[in-house]
């Protein structure tokens, strides 16, 4: 029998391997997407730092009536007002320009006067897309806060009052995250979906097209008139799709944890990938990836046509996809729950990504609940591969 | 040598085969002749040990394909209806492939998947993907990876079916050279002038029945009929009959036993 499945196994392989569409779909795309969720959180954090400490002008109206502490103050927060000449609440309106400051009349006469000056900031939320009128705003907030405090510590002292009393509080923070949890806090959001996404996809086309594909092709028949027992077909194809499942699951952790850790110092911020999430990824993936192929091939073996199949194991992906998220999304797993099939793999994936470190307890549940399911699924799974059902019961 | 022994195997309430029994000397083309629906393919299949019968057994050099399958499968070489190839493997990797199933390795392999290529004339396009090939190149392939493990029992689902003259001749001589090495060729065919001039014996059935069994000449000379094809429709109950048999296999077989037995059977006489 296991020369039989090898034989299988050997030609489904060569068979996949030269279609360049299960290729593609197999090799092209994981790694694509593991490129991408790598270099996307840090790039995208990058932009942000960037447009948070890029100089920024404003355009102005009675510049002049403005404090000149203020003005100073502005400019330590890189802020630069601009004189506009024209009609400064139509340009914005019209999301040409982001936000805009007007200043009236007397403005400075109030400031000295202890009364509230008032001065105001137009913005449009639209203008200047994600990183647009909410950062200008953000960033004058902060700019005024300080010449708030600023002022108000200046009239404390001329009454002779310690301006601490203003502060009856002080929190201050101290992150006791360790670099490798600071490292695989944002990385453990992207890897649950990453490995979910992958799981339900790599292996799907294959699935299909050693089951519904070979029907539609007319050489199931073949190969069922061979001495290859209901078994070898069975494991000659299941080891076929794992195996092609298998890969797009390591090329996308490969590539995830090689962009996120070989970018430049200051690129990557706190995304990289620590390689002992790459480790755990595989060890819970591997089983998750069996048992996902085990279930496309029962679902796809039914189907008569590839389009048939591929209609019939939709569900399936969001069956792998939904509770990959709802683990991205939620916090502290109960170590019981990393037994659950399918859920239970990304929830020592996260559980270790927050206590930044191998878990052995965590990755040993979840391992043993994805072959308990396998061998719960598999006798469905083989009873479903015997020659007349395939040949008849589709 | 293959003995087909009383099968019966029922769909719901469509009888498919129903008793069916004959048997294939080796070094003798046997024809299993029959209409559309009338279960010559579920007889194929179950002589194959693809589909269980409900009754009855068949025998494959002395293997019963109901208690070791497996070893029936390793006597026989099976050509099945279907055309399809696997389009990104050669014909040369095909029969390397099925050439694995039958415990061929190696070298020996190698040289059967050669003598396969040689014997079928696939020289100028043995190590070119299957993708693209005519109907008749495939039809070799199909040919060729059942014959690659050299099988004492050779099965063909319509082998000659949509073929063109040459490639119909071809096959022809395949099978005539496969009965003179002394093997036994069991085939179906719709085409009357082809069972007349290849088998050696013909089993014809109907509804699932075998109607007669015997040499051509002998099925015309028990029907009176010049013609094995008027042999046929008048063992089939003339040509109304056949009507009724293709009716009955689509929409449910209820109707009336055709008496039948190796000896061969005579189920009405000349209608035309």
């Amino acid at each position: 029998m296991p020369r039989d499945v090898m034989n299988i196994w050997r030609k489904e392989i060569m068979d996949t391997v030269r279609d360049r569409k299960g290729m593609t779909q197999a090799i092209v795309i994981p790694l694509v997407i593991g490129i991408f969720y790598a270099s996307f959180t840090p790039m995208l954090m990058k932009a942000m730092t960037a447009r948070r400490e890029k100089p920024l002008t404003i355009p102005a109206r009675g510049i002049e009536y403005a404090d000149a502490r203020l003005l100073d103050t502005f400019g330590k927060y890189g802020i630069t007002l601009e004189e506009y000449e024209g009609d400064l609440e139509a340009v914005i309106q019209d999301a040409k320009k982001e936000s805009g400051l007007v200043f009236e009349p007397g403005f400075t006469e109030e400031v000295a006067e202890e009364r509230p000056a008032t001065a105001r900031l137009l913005t449009n939320s639209t203008a200047g897309g994600i990183f647009g009128g909410g950062f200008s705003d953000t960033r004058l907030q902060l700019a005024v806060s300080a010449y708030n405090q600023m002022v108000v510590a200046d009239r404390m002292a001329a009454r002779q009052v310690d301006p601490s009393i203003l502060v009856p509080v002080a929190l201050n923070t101290e992150d006791l995250a360790t670099p490798e949890q600071r490292g695989a806090f944002m990385a453990s959001f992207y890897l649950t979906i990453l490995v979910a996404v992958t799981v339900a996809q790599g292996g799907l086309f294959v699935a299909i097209d050693v089951t519904a594909g070979v029907k539609e092709r007319g050489t199931l028949e073949s190969l069922l008139v061979t001495p290859a027992s209901d078994m070898s077909v069975f494991l000659g194809k299941l080891g076929a799709v794992f195996t092609i499942s298998v890969i797009p699951l390591v090329l996308t952790l490969t590539a995830f944890w090689a962009v996120s850790n070989l970018m430049p110092p200051g690129m990557a911020g706190d995304s990289g990938l620590p390689g002992f999430m790459l480790t755990a990824s595989l060890i819970t993936g591997l089983p998750l990836a069996l048992i996902v192929s085990v279930a496309q091939m029962m679902i796809s073996v039914r189907a008569r046509t590839f389009r048939d199949a591929q209609s019939g194991a939709t569900p399936l992906i969001f069956a792998v996809m939904i509770p990959g998220f709802v683990a991205a999304f939620s916090q502290a797993k109960a170590l019981w729950s990393c037994l659950l099939p399918v859920y239970g793999p990304f929830a020592a994936m996260n559980r270790m990504a927050q206590a930044g470190g191998l878990q052995w307890d965590a990755m040993a549940l979840s391992v043993v609940g994805s072959l308990i399911a396998a061998a719960v699924v598999s006798p469905v799974a083989i009873k479903m591969f015997t020659r007349e059902t395939l040949l008849y019961r589709s | 040598m293959i003995e087909v022994r009383d099968l019966v195997k029922h769909y719901d309430k469509v009888r498919a085969v129903d008793g069916v029994s004959f048997h294939c000397p080796d070094g003798h083309i046997t024809g299993l002749l029959g209409p559309n629906g009338a279960g010559k393919t579920t007889t194929l299949r179950m002589i194959c040990g693809l589909i269980r019968p409900m009754q009855g057994t068949v025998i494959v050099d002395g293997h019963d394909v109901g208690q070791n399958p497996a070893a029936v499968r390793r006597a026989l070489g099976v050509q099945t209806d279907s055309s399809g190839t696997y389009p990104r493997l050669t014909p040369r990797e095909h029969f390397t492939y099925f050439g694995g199933f039958y415990g061929l390795s190696g070298s020996e392999l190698g040289a059967r998947v050669q003598a396969v290529i040689d014997m079928l004339g696939m020289g100028e396009f043995a190590d070119r993907r299957t993708q693209g090939f005519s109907r008749g190149q495939r039809q070799k392939v199909i040919l060729g990876r059942a014959l690659v493990h050299d099988p004492k029992n050779v099965i063909m689902d319509e082998p000659t079916s949509g073929l063109d003259v040459m490639a119909v001749r071809e096959t022809r001589d395949v099978i005539r050279m496969l009965r003179d090495r002394g093997h036994c060729v069991l085939f179906t065919t719709h085409y009357m002038d082809e069972a007349a001039k290849l088998c050696d014996r013909v089993a014809i059935i109907i509804r699932g029945r075998i109607a007669a069994v015997g040499s051509p000449a002998e099925l015309m000379g028990k029907t009176g009929c010049d013609s094995l094809e008027d042999a046929f429709v008048a063992l089939a109950g003339g040509e109304q009959g056949l009507l009724v048999s293709e009716y009955a296999n689509a929409y449910g077989n209820a109707g009336g036993r055709i008496d039948s037995s190796d000896r061969g059977g005579n189920a009405g006489g000349r209608t035309r």
